[in-house]
């Protein structure tokens, strides 16, 4: 079973509201009005294979390069997920319908030892030693020299990091996160496939 | 009760430099090559195949959501110095 897949697969269509207070929630976790938000999944997994990957990333945006007035615009977000990690299979993306303007993404893809949930503030340019599940190798660095100012990240800063304001998002969710003790604790653990 | 996965959330700085790493780039190299805000993140869930894990990492993802389009919000109504020179 891939998680990330199985966590995208079933999502709502519009964000749902928060849940009923719990006990021992600050009252601030209400949190404010929000337009609606609806969610758009990538229908599928997303190979983990690199070429597949560069492929599919304009593809999800359909922003076709313009200048775009978009600036998480209004009304509307919506995510994207996809991604595996380690060897793993991958992940989903949320993904446009016909022609929404997609105001927010998340990917999604899971790292094997880790017990923790985290949001990444950086992507990487190089470094990409390992072999996709395909068997096949990214060969940006002899890409990048047969390729010259054509080369799909030529300009591009070895760092990017995300726009999003990774500090306040971060106080916000774990105030609306449930804590351990607001779960059912599980009965069991699927065995792995 | 076995041992849950932690329950924390974190920011980290390393998407590990494979698909994950490399489909982030790619949508944030998309997006400033578009000249359009960032609006991106990636979440990394543990790998654990159960049930609660998976139930878990629904919830939070949703209000991963939700905390994004609240931190907008907020932006937009009191604007950064830096934002308001963009």
């Amino acid at each position: 079973m891939n998680p990330s897949w199985e966590i995208a697969k079933d999502l709502p269509k519009y964000l749902p509201p928060l849940r009923a207070k719990l006990p021992g929630q600050s009252s601030s976790s209400t949190g404010p009005h929000l337009p609606p938000i609806r969610l758009l999944v990538h229908p599928e997994p997303i190979r983990v294979n690199y070429q597949v990957v560069r492929s599919l990333i304009p593809r999800l945006w359909h922003l076709k390069g313009s200048n775009g007035e978009n600036t998480a615009g209004d009304g509307d977000a919506d995510d994207a997920g996809d991604a595996g990690d380690a060897g793993s299979r991958v992940q989903k993306v949320l993904t446009p319908a016909p022609k929404p303007k997609i105001d927010f993404a998340i990917h999604i893809g899971m790292a094997s030892p880790r017990l923790h949930y985290s949001i990444e503030r950086r992507g990487h340019r190089d470094g990409y030693a390992m072999r996709d599940v395909d068997g096949e190798l990214l060969g940006d660095d002899g890409r990048r020299l047969r390729e010259g100012k054509d080369w799909i990240w030529d300009g591009m800063p070895a760092e990017i990091l995300t726009d999003v304001d990774m500090e306040d998002v971060l106080r916000r969710w774990k105030m609306h996160s449930p804590v351990s003790s607001d779960l059912p604790p599980s009965p069991r653990t699927d065995p792995p496939d | 009760m076995q041992p849950q996965p932690g329950r924390d959330l974190r920011i980290s700085e390393d998407a590990g430099r494979y698909l994950c790493d490399f489909i982030y780039f790619s949508s944030l190299a998309h997006l400033r090559k578009a000249g359009v805000r960032r609006n991106v993140v990636f979440f990394h869930v543990p790998s654990e195949n159960s049930t609660s894990n998976f139930t878990m990492g629904r919830e939070l993802l949703l209000q991963l959501v939700r905390s994004m389009v609240e931190s907008e919000l907020a932006h937009r109504a009191a604007p950064t110095e830096a934002e308001l020179t963009r």
